[in-house]
């Protein structure tokens, strides 16, 4: 168009111009293209990163609230945790504040278990001497009444004796046998009646004591207290036991002895009748 | 440069390796505008390819200017310019 000679210069000037400026144009056209592909390309790489922050986003929101929910249990675990400890120190303020009112209602109710006890001691030791105190009247009673009896025994003998000897110098032997053995029958009577009223004597002082024991609801000083006066009173039953034993032997041998008299009286009244 | 050589390269093209047609010598005597205003101006207005084609035979071959083309030049130009304009009226509303 520039060697064209069917336009006029200014036309053609004008022309070249407007080329120059279409190409202007162009090339900035082309590097707007350019911008925008890279643009496009920012776009889509930000889309991306954005899907992407979207994704990391949510992971995020899911792990906050997991951790905030088991944060929120753990916390709701530990005020409950907190409120139950409070109940305690409240418990245990409450148990404080009787504890340390105990002493006062305890050295109250120490002082009269003491007193109770001290009554109870008291009146058990003056049943326990009581007791003794009747035990060795019984026990003197019945000393008493042994010698009562061996005196008698003696006695009895010493009669057997002389009437034995004035039988034998005025009666018949036979009659004199006859009424030796009423004689010995009449007095061995009120003795076994004396002898039975001792075993019910002892069988009942055996109930007395065994009937001494210390009551279920007593206080355990006071209940080991009784439990060695019941232990000495034991004792002291099992050595009037002993003594009762004894004293039924000596009996027993002063009967065989009476019988063994009484028989070699008899013997000897047999032998002297039959010469 | 380049475009130099394709100048002489369409000089040589339309001169040797083509036939020559009487649009071409009407062009040389100066009465090729008058002549397609007067006996073809449907065709020139309607087909575009033909309008081109005169165009460029005036062009190359008139031996002086010639004020209708240039004034056909000019209007087409401006409907260029305008419809660049309408074009590219986004950008420069945005950029105002």
């Amino acid at each position: 168009m520039a060697e064209s000679k069917a336009l006029s210069a200014e036309i053609v000037a004008l022309f070249d111009t407007i080329r120059q400026q279409a190409q202007a144009y162009a090339e900035a056209f082309s590097r707007v293209e350019e911008l925008l592909q890279q643009l496009q390309r920012q776009r889509e790489q930000l889309l991306t990163e954005v899907e992407h922050f979207h994704q990391q986003r949510e992971l995020l929101i899911q792990q906050f609230r997991r951790q905030i929910e088991e944060t929120v249990s753990r916390l709701t675990e530990r005020v409950a945790a907190l409120r139950d400890i409070i109940t305690r120190v409240d418990q245990v303020e409450e148990m404080l504040r009787q504890v340390v009112q105990l002493p006062e209602h305890f050295a109250g109710q120490v002082a009269e278990a003491l007193a109770q006890a001290e009554l109870k001691v008291r009146s058990t030791e003056q049943k326990v001497a009581l007791l003794l105190r009747n035990l060795q009247e019984g026990l003197q009673n019945v000393e008493q009444r042994l010698h009562v009896i061996r005196l008698l025994c003696q006695r009895d003998v010493s009669e057997l004796r002389q009437q034995i000897k004035s039988l034998r110098e005025e009666l018949d032997p036979t009659q004199l046998r006859q009424q030796a053995l009423q004689s010995v029958e009449l007095r061995l009577q009120p003795l076994e009646h004396q002898v039975t009223e001792l075993a019910t004597l002892v069988v009942q002082l055996e109930r007395s004591l065994t009937e001494r024991a210390p009551p279920p609801e007593m206080p355990v000083v006071v209940a080991q207290q009784e439990e060695v006066v019941i232990t000495r009173l034991r004792n002291e039953l099992q050595r009037v036991s002993g003594r009762m034993a004894h004293l039924e032997k000596q009996l027993l041998l002063a009967f065989l002895l009476f019988g063994v008299i009484l028989l070699g009286a008899l013997l000897f009244l047999v032998l002297k009748g039959n010469p | 440069m380049a475009e130099r050589q394709s100048g002489w390269l369409q000089q040589w093209y339309f001169r040797r390796a083509v036939p020559r047609r009487f649009y071409e010598e009407l062009a040389e005597e100066g009465i090729l505008y008058e002549f397609l205003h007067e006996h073809c101006a449907e065709l020139l207005q309607k087909d575009e390819r033909f309008r081109h084609d005169m165009y460029e035979i005036l062009l190359r071959c008139s031996p002086r200017p010639v004020p209708g083309l240039e004034r056909d030049l000019l209007r087409e130009l401006s409907e260029a310019l305008s419809y660049f304009l309408e074009y590219t009226r986004p950008w420069r509303k945005a950029k105002r």
